[in-house]
């Protein structure tokens, strides 16, 4: 490779150039200009040159900083993006040349997005169809086959409001299918134009969607992609068109059980909830729940949902309740109908489309004076009381559209935040009348403790069902919340946002449910943990302890705070007032050791972590905080066996078990070991574990400039941990640059 | 797409050719390594969702992952690899920059091909932001005139995401003249692009 004197470069003033450069660098600001006019005497152009440069120095950095995360990574996604244009027309027009003979192409329509969507004309029958080419990769090769079989299902309907599915096949890789050409427009060309419908229009294409998904789910057909898109106007009804493409193309993509992560197929804009979350046993209701949005689109002439991003717009849907319905002439119960469509765990929908038709005709035509079922179950108030509390924090509306979704004569939605209902007045976890209720949540506090995958989904299952018993039962909020951040501490860095999300969530319904409550309080103030707001973290766990000096992971809590803003001190006398308050439990444990392991103690602290590894299973998380002990006592055998222990045991909130073994196997002079694990941190960095794993094996390397970089993203992603704040990122402590990130930290100034 | 084992056959080849000090072999490992990081960031536009975005770091690192068979090489030439992929990644994207430029400057509809699925991204190339990057290969490529060890540092620590080390490694210089460099590559790009 070419060496240094093999570049092409002016050598010699060059050369002057940068040896003077680099000394004024390494001046304060002020005295730069002086240096270089003395050093410069008599060569006015390389005086001038040299003070241009350094000026301009001071700005460089920061923005070359910045210019990376504005213009090189989103340029790098764009590239990701473009499709491949020239690969997908060859594969058209290959395939309108195999079918030239069948079909006489007339034209494309667009709004296809990826399909290309063509006119035809069979000559046989004289007949008009809709060709849809999908593009080549969105079926792998050994797919078709799927994709087929999946296909026939849905082409077996045969309904009035359904355009039948003529032929499918698969040329060269490239699939397609037809249909009748239906002469009309699309619902979506029809609300473009003119915006929210008449009552009677949106009632009848109601409907025959209705209708159509009726008798398409009594075959065990589910559309998956109903949209305004996909309903076609002809004259006075309305057709579906592309039953069970959805569906069979996500058979083709991974089967059934698809785990793309995500949603990978469906318009990010009317997807269902557990479509969004991506579940796997997605069932009719997916489609009574598009039905919802299409029918709030006709009424209102928008969706109930709006977001800046599609991934904001799915997370909206997750965890949010739609905006309310408001139109003016429409009966109390169809809003209460399609709302209940519209409800975000699929349980409290209707059950089927049958079942939406029948109370679709209750609410449009009761006779006068009779009061229908609809009516009586939601009364008008609570969509007042919506209105009332339109502008009111999220928490709020939440509670009450919950209330509504589940009308229960105890609940009183006027005083939702803060007073319960009298029957309820057992103190902290029991406080819920349903003892059905009380053992989900118990249930569902046993399972925490596995430390598991299956645990964790088992725990969050255990307490929605509490709370599908007592929508008002806030111990459950909080204790979902503490699950989801399990989950946090044990997912990929790209996805840690989402759950995050959820936790605070959680604890804010928790919180507005019943202030009272202590472990709503604790529930908040480790959601702020996470999302590094310290001073709020505080605050939340302060009030906790207040209302119950005793509240479980309260003081282990206010430890994590401590350590966070340095007071190794407080940090271990907090730490050691959980472990008095409960002396078998886990988390406390865990804290004094982390405690004790921060404030040098490392004897102490592996005795306590010893008790840790004797669980079952054990927590591996002991053996990253052992290791840690080691690599400070530069015991580098040790503290390695302890963390790759730790990554061993399939438990993932060891997360940083790797991180810390690169750290180790560089201190102890194993380098290339070191940068190989380094090679795999930075190429599976969004998956897995962030920048902060990163600056961790760099600070092991001593490689400080690149440690700080990294620490600077981790603040970014949300990466960086507490364990910064342990001796053996000692050096970076010494460092000027620390106090800078401890700033953007949030540290500096707690209060 | 041409059959991958022979592409990383080829990259290790050509790899073990630069260490003998055949210089062609550096410019004949250029296209290939930017069709595979292409291909590569192309491959994983389905891991991620809309507002996240990708990581030129960790494409060039999991390029060398997939591409290089790391008991055929010596440890230097993993340094030759990530210059010239550090190479392919400038041209890659100022490439790509260019294009929007044009595209825009075409006047008329864009053609944003939108998928069924997946609704048009919000994080993409803002224009102001493809004028700054085009702007920056610009002076980039005058850079390269007068100082081509400078364009060739900046290559290496801004579009391959290259430590220090691994930039004084990959290109043969010492850790204090590519920091010296380095600043000193900045300093002049950022005065041009603002001047420009």
């Amino acid at each position: 490779m070419r060496s240094g004197g093999a570049f092409r470069t002016n050598h010699t003033r060059s050369a002057r150039l940068g040896a003077l450069f680099e000394q004024a660098l390494d001046l304060p600001v002020q005295e730069r200009e002086p240096f270089v006019s003395h050093a410069c005497e008599g060569d006015a152009a390389l005086r001038d040159e040299l003070i241009s440069l350094l000026e301009a120095h001071l700005a460089a950095g920061a923005y070359f900083d910045d210019l990376s995360r504005r213009a090189v990574a989103p340029a790098l996604s764009a590239v990701a993006r473009q499709p491949d244009d020239a690969e997908a027309m060859r594969a058209v027009e290959k395939l309108r040349e195999r079918l030239a003979d069948t079909y006489r192409f007339e034209q494309e329509l667009g709004g296809g997005g990826m399909s290309r969507i063509f006119v035809a004309e069979d000559p046989r029958l004289k007949r008009r169809v809709v060709i849809k080419v999908l593009p080549p990769e969105i079926i792998p090769t050994d797919a078709a086959d799927r994709f087929q079989r999946e296909i026939e299902l849905a082409a077996q309907l045969q309904h009035p409001h359904i355009v039948p599915l003529l032929s499918t096949d698969t040329v060269d890789g490239t699939s397609y299918y037809t249909m009748p050409f239906v002469t009309g427009e699309s619902l979506r060309d029809r609300l473009a134009r003119d915006g929210a419908l008449p009552l009677d229009d949106a009632l009848r294409i109601w409907r025959d969607l209705l209708d159509a998904l009726a008798h398409a789910h009594a075959r065990g057909v589910v559309h998956r992609d109903i949209k305004p898109g996909n309903i076609l106007l002809s004259g006075r009804h309305a057709l579906v068109t592309d039953f069970g493409i959805a569906l069979a193309l996500e058979t083709a993509a991974g089967g059934a059980q698809s785990t793309t992560r995500g949603p990978a197929i469906g318009t990010a804009a009317y997807m269902a909830p557990e479509q969004a979350a991506a579940k796997a046993d997605l069932d009719q209701r997916v489609d009574l729940y598009q039905a919802g949005l299409v029918m709030y689109e006709m009424l209102t002439g928008v969706l109930p949902f709006e977001a800046e991003s599609t991934h904001e717009l799915l997370l909206a849907r997750i965890t949010r309740e739609p905006a309310p319905l408001l139109r003016r002439e429409a009966p109390d119960g169809l809003v209460a109908l399609v709302t209940r469509c519209l409800a975000r765990a699929r349980r409290h929908r209707p059950e089927s489309a049958e079942a939406v038709l029948a109370e679709l005709d209750l609410a449009t035509s009761p006779p006068p004076g009779k009061p229908t079922f609809a009516a009586v179950a939601v009364a008008g108030r609570p969509r007042r009381t919506i209105a009332r509390y339109a502008g009111a924090t999220l928490a709020l509306v939440t509670v009450v559209s919950l209330a509504m979704v589940r009308p229960s004569p105890r609940s009183t939605p006027g005083g939702a935040a803060g007073s319960l209902p009298a029957s309820i007045t057992a103190s902290g976890p029991r406080r819920t009348p349903d003892i059905a209720a009380y053992e989900w949540y118990r249930r569902g506090m046993d399972v925490a403790l596995l430390r598991t995958d299956r645990g964790r989904r088992e725990g969050i299952a255990h307490f929605e069902r509490a709370i599908s018993i007592d929508s008002m039962y806030a111990a459950a909020y909080a204790g979902l919340s503490r699950m989801y951040l399990t989950v946090w501490n044990a997912s990929a860095a790209d996805e840690r946002r989402t759950w995050a999300r959820l936790a605070e969530e959680a604890a804010f319904h928790a919180v507005a449910l019943d202030d009272t409550e202590p472990m709503a309080h604790v529930a908040l103030g480790w959601v702020r943990l996470a999302t590094s707001d310290y001073g709020a973290a505080e605050a939340a766990l302060t009030r906790a302890l207040d209302l119950s000096p005793v509240v479980p992971r309260g003081h282990e809590g206010l430890a994590r705070v401590h350590m966070m803003t340095g007071r190794r001190v407080e940090q271990l006398a907090e730490a050691r007032l959980g472990v008095e308050a409960d002396p078998f439990s886990h988390s406390a444990i865990r804290e004094l050791s982390l405690a004790l392991a921060t404030n040098d103690r490392c004897e102490e602290a592996l005795d306590g972590l010893r008790t840790l590894k004797t669980l079952t299973p054990p927590a591996a998380v002991a053996g990253v905080i052992g290791g840690m002990c080691y690599a400070s006592r530069e015991m580098w055998p040790e503290a390695i066996s302890e963390l790759q222990w730790a990554a061993s045991q399939g438990d993932n909130s060891a997360t940083f078990a790797p991180a810390f073994t690169g750290y180790s196997l560089a201190r102890a002079g194993r380098q290339d070991e070191a940068s190989a694990l380094l090679s795999e941190l930075l190429a599976r960095r969004e998956q897995r574990h962030g920048s902060f794993a990163i600056a961790t094996v760099y600070t092991g390397m001593r490689d400080y400039d690149e440690a700080f970089a990294w620490l600077d993203r981790a603040v970014d992603d949300g990466s960086l941990n507490p364990y910064i704040m342990h001796p053996i990122f000692a050096d970076l402590h010494r460092d000027p640059r620390f106090q800078r990130l401890k700033e953007r930290m949030g540290v500096e100034s707690p209060r | 797409m041409t059959d991958p084992t022979l592409t990383s056959a080829d990259i290790t080849r050509l790899l073990q050719a630069v260490r003998r000090g055949e210089r062609q072999a550096l410019d004949d490992l250029f296209p290939l390594v930017y069709e595979e990081l292409r291909a590569l960031a192309r491959g994983q536009r389905s891991r991620w969702h809309g507002d996240l975005t990708m990581n030129a770091t960790a494409l060039v690192h999991e390029a060398y992952l997939k591409l290089v068979d790391q008991d055929a090489i010596a440890s230097e030439s993993r340094g030759h690899f990530f210059a010239v992929a550090a190479k392919a990644m400038r041209h890659i994207l100022c490439n790509y920059a260019r294009d929007r430029q044009r595209l825009k400057r075409g006047g008329g509809a864009e053609h944003v091909a939108m998928a069924d699925g997946l609704e048009a991204p919000r994080v993409d190339l803002s224009e102001a932001s493809a004028d700054e990057l085009a702007a920056l290969d610009s002076a980039l490529q005058r850079l390269e005139q007068s100082d081509e060890r400078q364009s060739r540092i900046v290559e290496c620590r801004f579009f391959g995401g290259m430590s220090i080390d691994e930039t004084a490694a990959a290109l043969g210089l010492s850790p204090a003249t590519v920091k010296r460099d380095w600043a000193l590559a900045r300093a002049w790009l950022y005065r041009e692009v603002q001047q420009g």
